[in-house]
């Protein structure tokens, strides 16, 4: 090695330590296969939820192969943020980020023109030198895209906060090395529901999400008291599409354009490249429940282009919010279209022991400038049915289950209703605000709240001003192991058999409707792994 | 006649197998991940040579040896015609022509074409005509196709405004691909 390369490397090495700082200490994510994650989470205390978030390279195994992706303090997503309204948030942004997936294959255009320019406003310059100003000017102004790239701030999606000053701003440059302290007030009435937060700053915003970088916030509130809701076993899956360079394992630091096929981008210069979906951070991830069980998941499409047509083969979705708004009742639907963004909250009730996939089914979702994607639409011409996303949920038998039966009609869960709003809570931040849930004084047994600690909570809850039918309770049977305070188990946690049997025992419904799961027609047996 | 029956036994085993095991449930499949286009360097209209909004100043991008290379381009009624011949030669860059840099010559071969529904995306097309090649060698390589019928505007072509009604991408085939460190 000459001296020059060797100071080279040397400073390379260098900067490399100052601006990632986490490149070889991050966990690798869970490899594939595995049992979904459940995401770390933050919660405020006292009103307070004051958190530091830094965002640096993290290398993370995704089935066989190691990707260098920016993260939030090395998770891939971000961890969870729980705050309730009226709370303060502050977050500490950090931008740890350092120029990563530029392909060296081309050197960019020195006096290129902005691709959406036409002909005649471009001009054409009487020599290359030129365009020496106008480059050394982007670069000087951290225009150029790499620069752009890895400037970065935060948006909190669904906040109903301040877009203004340190609040949820998107117009906030943070360049690496530098830092923003946010702080957001949430409103006293701020509906209970799943926001999120992502880079959103313009140019770099789908790069970044290309990355993964996205986490949750549920803003906790009356639908969470509800007993029927808050004795459910709660699931946050955060799906990402990651775009990938084949060669280096890094999002490509490209001027992207469209293209056909299945990876629907590319870049100026060309390379060849690769799309994951991922759960949590996992490719195909298992996901367990109980036959009888019902459980709580909180969805979230984080994909910067692909929309989720999501499906669970022989099970319908019991929806309950939509992007942060509690739904009045439960709508039944057979699947759920989520645009990027978008999130869902629903219940799943687990069915006959089987195997299922939960996966999105494909679809032409047109491209940029496209048709406008639609549920009721078919699938697309080619293969009837292929996985964008596909994760397993897996039905188990064990002894000493507890079981929530769902409600007869499913009309238990009632909102209070005040004049102007509808029950259906969806649509409208007016709405939202006007759509709360209360729950009965009616006392019942002390029973876990979602964090495993015990509390009181009502049988049932019923509209406060609304003049529906009183509800039908959720009836509970079995008993539970002891857990200790502050521990987060399943709602029906325990140890599984080895293996999955149709003929196994269930968490049976006391009484009333049953739910019409189909019998699986694949059931099978296969090994599975020990719970918590 | 004993060897037959073992021989049409043995089939019928091998198909019984066959089947059992595409349709056996739980089999992974792999979830259709991930979405891959088979390690394609994937070029477009939107990226050829010398597009006007690079202003004079673009350089070919280098490819390894035996890359895959796959050209998209919007067609219907456009057809596409891949052209070998002498005309098809690289863009100036810099009024210069890149061969003067590097006289060497890689070498490409069509070895598949295919084609893609697009209707309604891109005005005045339905479909999407896609050309695979193989790149070998050390050297510049230029790929070309033209239209059929001809065109004299870019437009009509599903081609952005100011480029020529025309397709042609040069490549360095033979680089080893870099990214930073």
């Amino acid at each position: 090695m000459d001296r020059r390369a060797f100071l080279t490397r040397l400073t390379a090495a260098a900067l490399g330590g100052v601006l990632l700082p986490r490149s070889a200490m991050a966990p690798a994510a869970d490899a594939d296969g595995d049992r979904l994650r459940d995401l770390p989470e933050v919660r405020s205390a006292g009103g307070l939820l004051d958190y530091r978030l830094d965002m640096a390279a993290t290398q993370v195994h995704v089935r066989d192969r190691v990707l260098t992706l920016d993260t939030y303090n090395g998770g891939l997503p971000g961890p969870i943020l729980r705050v309730r309204p009226g709370d303060r948030m502050r977050l500490l942004l950090r931008n740890r980020m350092r120029p990563m997936g530029i392909p060296l294959n081309k050197l960019p255009p020195l006096c290129a023109a902005h691709p959406g320019d036409t002909a005649g406003t471009t001009g054409h310059p009487h020599g290359t030198l030129d365009c020496v100003p106008s480059a050394a000017g982007n670069m000087l102004r951290g225009h150029t895209l790499p620069q752009t790239m890895i400037a970065t701030n935060i948006h909190t999606h669904g906040l109903q906060v301040s877009p203004e000053g340190v609040a949820d701003n998107v117009f906030v440059r943070v360049d690496p090395l530098g830092s923003h302290q946010y702080s957001y007030d949430i409103p006293a009435d701020h509906p209970a529901g799943m926001h999120w937060y992502h880079p959103h700053f313009h140019g770099s915003t789908s790069h970044q999400g290309w990355a993964g970088l996205s986490g949750p916030i549920i803003v906790e509130g009356d639908i969470d008291q509800v007993p029927e809701i808050a004795e459910m076993r709660e699931r946050v899956l955060v799906a990402n599409e990651l775009w990938i360079g084949d060669d280096n394992g890094e999002v490509p630091t490209t001027l992207v354009i469209p293209t056909g096929g299945p990876v629907p981008f590319n870049g100026i210069p060309a390379i060849p490249s690769s799309m994951y979906f991922t759960i949590n951070g996992q490719l195909l991830p298992e996901i367990t429940i109980r036959p009888g069980e019902t459980q709580r998941w909180r969805f979230l499409n984080a994909s910067p282009h692909r929309a989720l047509w999501l499906h669970i083969d022989e099970h319908d979705l019991h929806q309950i919010g939509q992007d942060g708004i509690p739904f009045a009742t439960p709508r039944r639907r057979p699947n759920l279209m989520l645009t990027s963004g978008n999130r869902a909250e629903f219940i799943v009730h687990g069915g006959q022991p089987g195997r299922y996939r939960v996966y999105a089914q494909r679809y032409d979702q047109g491209h940029p400038g496209g048709p406008v994607p639609t549920s009721s639409s078919p699938p697309s011409s080619s293969p009837a049915r292929q996985l964008l996303v596909e994760s397993r949920t897996s039905w188990s038998s064990r002894r000493g289950c507890r079981t929530c039966r769902w409600p007869a009609a499913a009309h238990s869960l009632s909102p209070a209703t005040s004049p102007g709003g509808t029950a259906s809570g969806f649509d409208s931040s007016s709405t939202a605000r006007n759509t709360t849930w209360t729950a009965s004084t009616k006392k019942s047994k002390p029973a876990r709240s979602r964090n495993g600690r015990s509390s009181t909570r009502t049988s049932s809850s019923t509209p406060s001003t609304s003049t529906s039918t009183p509800s039908k309770s959720l009836t509970c049977k079995g008993s539970r192991p002891a857990t200790p305070p502050g521990t987060r188990t399943p709602r029906c946690g325990g140890t599984y058999s080895g293996y999955l049997r149709a003929a196994g025992s269930r968490c049976a419904p006391t009484s009333g409707r049953t739910r019409s799961a189909r019998p699986s027609t694949t059931a099978t047996s296969f090994p599975t792994r020990t719970t918590a | 006649m004993r060897r037959r029956y073992l021989a049409i036994a043995a089939l019928t085993v091998l198909l019984l197998c066959t089947s059992s095991a595409v349709a056996a449930p739980g089999s992974d499949d792999g979830g259709g991940q991930p979405l891959t286009n088979g390690h394609a360097y994937v070029f477009t209209q939107q990226q050829r040579d010398n597009l006007f909004w690079w202003n004079g100043t673009w350089m070919p991008q280098t490819v390894p040896n035996g890359a895959h290379i796959q050209v998209q381009l919007p067609s219907d009624p456009i057809h596409w015609i891949p052209d070998t011949g002498p005309t098809c030669q690289p863009s100036p860059t810099a009024d210069l022509v890149p061969t003067w840099l590097l006289p060497l010559r890689g070498r490409v071969d069509l070895y598949d074409r295919s084609t893609l529904p697009n209707e309604g995306r891109i005005t005045g097309t339905s479909t999407i005509s896609v050309f695979d090649y193989h790149v070998t060698g050390l050297g510049i390589t230029t790929i070309c196709l033209r239209p059929d019928p001809p065109a004299t505007d870019p437009e009509l072509l599903g081609f952005p405004a100011g480029t020529p009604p025309f397709y042609v991408v040069t490549v360095i085939v033979g680089v080893p691909q870099l990214t930073v460190p």
